[in-house]
Order: C-alpha cells, then structure tokens, then sequence
C-alpha cells in the first residue's frame, strides 16, 4: 500500500514561491488500477513524482511499506524504484541505442538476473505485448506506439508492485493512445500490479478502479467509477 | 558483457566527437611523447659524448682533489697511480682504467695565445675504452711525445692545422714557470662546445715533465654494464678504503650534463602541462555537451532504479574505454613518427654544441606508458568530476530533458 500523507509541495523561490499541493492525503491500494485527473498544471505529475520517489515533498510523507520513502537513503529509494517501481513515461523515454528487446531487458539486468531469465522473461513480455518480430529494432526505426509498447513491456517486465503512467497516450493518435490504455489495463488485471495513471482525458475513467481529481491544489473528488 | 556493450555503443553514438576526443588525448600523448623521446635521445648523446670523449664512466682522485680542498695541488694527488690501475683493472665490471693529469696553461703560436685546459693521458690505457675520441683531422688519440691534440673550436681560434708548432707555458706544481713545444697530431671534436673551446690532450709523460711530478690527478674508468655504475663505483671504493679515496660518476663530475638535464625535464614538464591543459579543456568541453545530451537519459536510468554509483561505473566505463583507445593510438602513432623522423636523418645547430647534433627521437616504452597513465589519470579524473555533477541534478529536472 503506498499513502500519501499531509503532502505540500510548491514550485519557485522565495516571492515567486507557487503553491502545488496543499495537504494532499490519499491512500493507493494494491492490485487497482488508479487514475489520477486534473487539468494542465493541477499538481498530477508532482503527485506522481513525488509517490514514485522522485521527487521529496516540502512536508508530509510518502507511506511505503510502513516507512516514509523519503526517510530512506538516495540507494536504498534506488532500490525500491528497482524493485516495486515501473514507469511508464509521456515520451517514451527508451535508450536511443539499445534495441526494443535491450530496453525492455534493461531493468532485469539492474536487478542482476542472470542472463537466461532475463531472456526467458524478456522474450516472454516480448510476445505478451506482440513485439517480438520488432525486438531488434531500435526506437527510432518503431512507431509510436510501437515504442509505448517498448516502454510498457520495460515497466512490466519486472512484475513490479506499482507503474506509474504518465500521460502515457499523449504523444499519440487517438486510436493508439485507446489502443494503449486498453493495453495498460488487460496487463494490469494479468500481472495484478496497481497503476497509477496521470492523465486529463477523462476516456480513462471507463476502465479505471478508483479516479481521484485534483482541483485547487488538493484531491477534490474521490471516484469509484 | 551488457554494460561493456552499451558503453561501446554509447561511444559510437556520436562518432564526430568520440573522434575529436580520442584526437585530442592521442595528440597530445604523440607530443608529448615525441618531446620527450627527442630530448632522452639527446640526452644519450651528449652523455656518450661526455663519457667517451671527456670523462670515461667514473674517476677515482682523492678526496679532496674532488672536494679541491687543498693549498697546494701536489698534495692530492695519486702517486702510487700505476698499482692502483693495476688493482682497478682487476675489479669485475671494469673494462679500463688509464691515468690523466690536467692542469691551465698558455698555448702560443708565433701569431697569438690563449689559455687551454691541458689533459695528459695514457694513449696505450687510453685506446683500451671501447669508444675513443671524435676525430675531425688527423689519427686517434694515440698521441705520441710532444704531440698535442686540440679541440676544434680552441684549433679556429688558434688557427692550428695538423703539423703546426705550439708552444705550452705553464705552472709546475711547485709553481715555476715551464715551457714545452708541441705539434699539432690531431684536431677532435666531442660535440660540447664548452669542452672543445678549451681542451687539449697530450701524453701523460709530457704531462708530468711540464708538472714537473710523476703523479697523475685521476684515474679514468670504463665499465661494461652502465646499469650496474654504483655496483662497480662501490667495489672500487671498497678496493681502497684505507685510502682517502673517492670515486664519481661521469653524471656527478659533468655539471653542464646536469644544467642541460635540468633545462630539458623542465622543458617537457612545461610541455606535458600546457598539452594536459588544452586536452583538459577540450575534454571538458565535449564531455560536458554529450552529458548535457544525456541528462533524460541520466533521468530515465535513475527513475528505473539505477543507482548513482552505478551510474557513475557507467559513464567511467565509457571514459576508460575512450582513453584506452586513444592511448593506444597515440602510442602506435609516436611509434611510426620517430621511425620516419630516424629515417630522415636530420642534423641541428644546438646551444652549446661544437659540431651539428643529429635529431634523432628515442622511442621509449616507459615513457609512454608513464604519461599514457597520467593521461589516463588525469582525464578520468576531470571526467569524474563532471560525471558527478550531473548525476546529482534531480531526477524530476532531469527527465524534463529529451531522451
């Protein structure tokens, strides 16, 4: 279970100083898939960042495994994004020279898996996701949607408890980006991970478990669809 | 293997840069390199020059003959020279030993004068060193009596020719006025300007008459294994310790030896730090462009957990192999440089030289292996540092960049 507790962030210094969050406590429960909404520049993101260990809140805390994320060491956060963390980003954000089947093996080998379950599992998502025929392919020779599939099959690879998704279909079409979010579903009801997914298009709310809106800084409204 | 793969590839990314990196570490290791392989090949020259035509390898004289604490120069001297030659001979490492005697004096022709630095030698001893004396004109050093050989630059200003007559004035020991007449058998030249403007060599025996003594001021030494100098320097000292005995080495006698070897270590050290400077600007400067390239990818790699140590492995990985390569071809290159330059045959005028001194560079493993590491060393380390920097931006910030 991840909780955000008593959560304030802001942006600038000094008098420029803007305010994000302002109190922000919410509870992610496991194996659901959790959309987050709110308008351009609502705070979805900073939740994100800050729920993934990204980035530390100016007060509250972040509740991971019954200890505060940000009480914990620079490598031991590492470890936990190793670990129990995926992500899924905006744009893409695959290693230009590695080739779809690298990128998607590349959190195994920080794990240090051996080489043969790193290709047993790689293979494995590879055909989940219908990639394999594109597995030597290097990101700029996929498309976009192929290469939001790269980035997804990286997130899952690992079985991690929590991916987090970034607006992950809004550098694609229409189409895809359904075709995505219809994707990130079916794996999360098979890999049983919880997915917490930052987006402004309400589309999301037909196939999620729990939507929370973000409005004025704080959660306003707390849907079970 | 997966790192070592993607460090490779990383490098071939931007291949125009990896490129102008490795020009710049390579060329800067040929540079420094070849300096330094011209001046240790210079270097061995003047110090065959020293050994052969001036000084042998060591010289034994009393101690205060070298420390020249003395009245009266007689009373250093080495009388019983010749059963000491004999003993030294005998020692294992020693390939020959012959006397000399120098002293000051006047050498006039019916034209003009000037002062010399008289050397009185063996010639039978004198021709048991490996390597004589350069010879311009005339025979070798095998100077019979009242023969005299003079270096080229004191034969100019002399106007000296081979069988030309010079009259020798000079201070006995006793400090009266002698004379001696001399034919000119042979003009040398050792290549140091400093020796060949004074010296002169004529027999020991005339030596003596003109000292009016029958001791000699040293004993000159030849060994057969120069890397083994202090071993042999030691047995010698050994051989005479109830003598106040003191034997040097040709580097310890040889004090412009020493001022040229001070000048040129201090040239290429002001060599190798203008080069590290410019390479560590260059370094810096494209290292910093490709990181900043980087920074969504520094971003991505740590939101998937990778850690900043291993990160900072990564990025070093890369560096390594970039110096490595262009180590190694900087090393290659120096190598087929010196070659061309041997083959080219080349000769310079040099400060302090009597005779064209030819430009030959040394290729010397230990060399570049020296300052290849510290090329490595030092651009790893400025490498490092910026390495650093950047994996310390905050990931939020970082993934705000491209990928």
């Amino acid at each position: 279970m991840l909780e955000l507790k008593n959560v304030y962030k802001s942006y600038g210094e000094g008098g420029q100083q803007q305010s994000v969050l302002e109190d922000v406590s919410v509870v992610f429960d496991d194996n659901q898939f959790i959309a987050l909404l709110g308008k351009s520049g609502s705070g979805k993101s900073t939740i994100l960042n800050i729920l993934s260990g990204l980035d530390c809140p100016d007060k509250g805390s972040v509740i991971f495994s019954g200890k505060s994320l940000y009480d914990r060491l620079d490598s031991e956060l590492s470890q936990i994004r190793r670990i129990y963390f995926g992500f899924i980003f905006q744009s893409f954000n695959l290693l230009s020279n590695l080739t779809a089947y690298e990128n998607i093996e590349y959190p195994l080998y920080l794990l240090k898996l051996s080489s043969t379950e790193r290709r047993r599992r790689t293979l494995d998502i590879l055909d989940h996701l219908q990639l394999t025929q594109f597995q030597h392919k290097l990101p700029g020779q996929l498309s976009g949607g192929q290469r939001q599939r790269v980035a997804i099959g990286r997130a899952l690879v690992k079985s991690p408890k929590y991916i987090f998704a970034d607006e992950p279909t809004a550098n694609l079409d229409e189409k895809t980006g359904h075709e995505i979010i219809e994707l990130i579903k079916e794996m999360q009801k098979y890999y049983g991970t919880t997915i917490i997914y930052v987006t402004h298009d309400s589309e999301i709310t037909e196939v999620a478990d729990k939507c929370l809106f973000l409005t004025n800084r704080k959660i306003e409204k707390y849907v079970h669809p | 293997m997966f790192i070592h793969s993607i460090a490779l590839r990383n490098l071939f990314k931007n291949k125009y840069r990896t490129f102008v990196s490795i020009l710049m570490i390579s060329g800067a290791l040929v540079g420094v390199t070849l300096f330094r392989g011209y001046v240790l090949r210079t270097l061995d020259v003047i110090q065959t020059t020293i050994v052969n035509g001036q000084f042998g390898h060591l010289q034994l004289g009393t101690s205060e003959y070298w420390s020249q604490d003395y009245k009266n120069k007689k009373d250093v001297l080495l009388g019983d020279h010749k059963f000491m030659i004999e003993k030294i001979a005998s020692i294992p490492g020693v390939t020959a030993a012959s006397p000399r005697m120098k002293f000051y004096g006047l050498l006039s022709t019916e034209q003009m004068s000037d002062s010399a630095m008289l050397i009185g030698i063996d010639p039978a001893k004198e021709k048991t060193f490996s390597v004589g004396l350069n010879m311009i004109e005339g025979k070798d050093v095998n100077v019979e009596d009242k023969k005299i050989l003079v270096g080229t630059s004191l034969a100019k200003r002399l106007k000296l020719k081979l069988g030309d007559s010079v009259t020798l004035v000079a201070s006995t020991l006793d400090q009266v006025v002698n004379a001696m007449d001399f034919q000119i058998s042979g003009i040398f030249a050792t290549g140091a300007e400093e020796f060949d403007s004074v010296a002169a060599f004529i027999n020991i025996i005339d030596a003596q008459k003109v000292m009016n003594s029958t001791a000699v001021d040293v004993v000159k030494i030849s060994v057969s294994d120069v890397s083994k100098l202090e071993e042999v320097k030691s047995r010698i000292e050994n051989k005479f310790i109830d003598k106040k005995i003191e034997v040097r080495t040709w580097y310890q006698i040889s004090s412009l030896f020493r001022k040229v070897e001070s000048f040129y270590n201090t040239q290429t050290g002001l060599m190798f730090s203008i080069l590290v400077f410019i390479v560590l600007l260059g370094i810096s400067n494209t290292v910093s462009m490709s990181l900043n390239e980087r920074i969504g990818e520094i971003g991505t790699l740590r939101a998937l957990g990778q850690s900043r140590l291993s990160l900072f492995n990564q990025f070093m990985l890369e560096s390594f192999y970039l110096c490595f390569a262009a180590l190694s071809i900087g090393a290659v290159i120096s190598f087929f440089v010196t070659k061309i330059v041997n083959m080219a045959n080349l000769t310079a005028e040099i400060p302090g030289a009597s005779i064209p001194m030819p430009i030959e560079i040394g290729f010397y493993p230990q060399v570049v292996a020296g300052f290849g590491v510290a090329l490595f060393f030092i651009v790893n380390f400025f490498t490092a540092i910026l390495v650093i920097k950047f994996i310390r931006i905050k990931i939020v910030e970082s993934l705000r960049h491209n990928i």
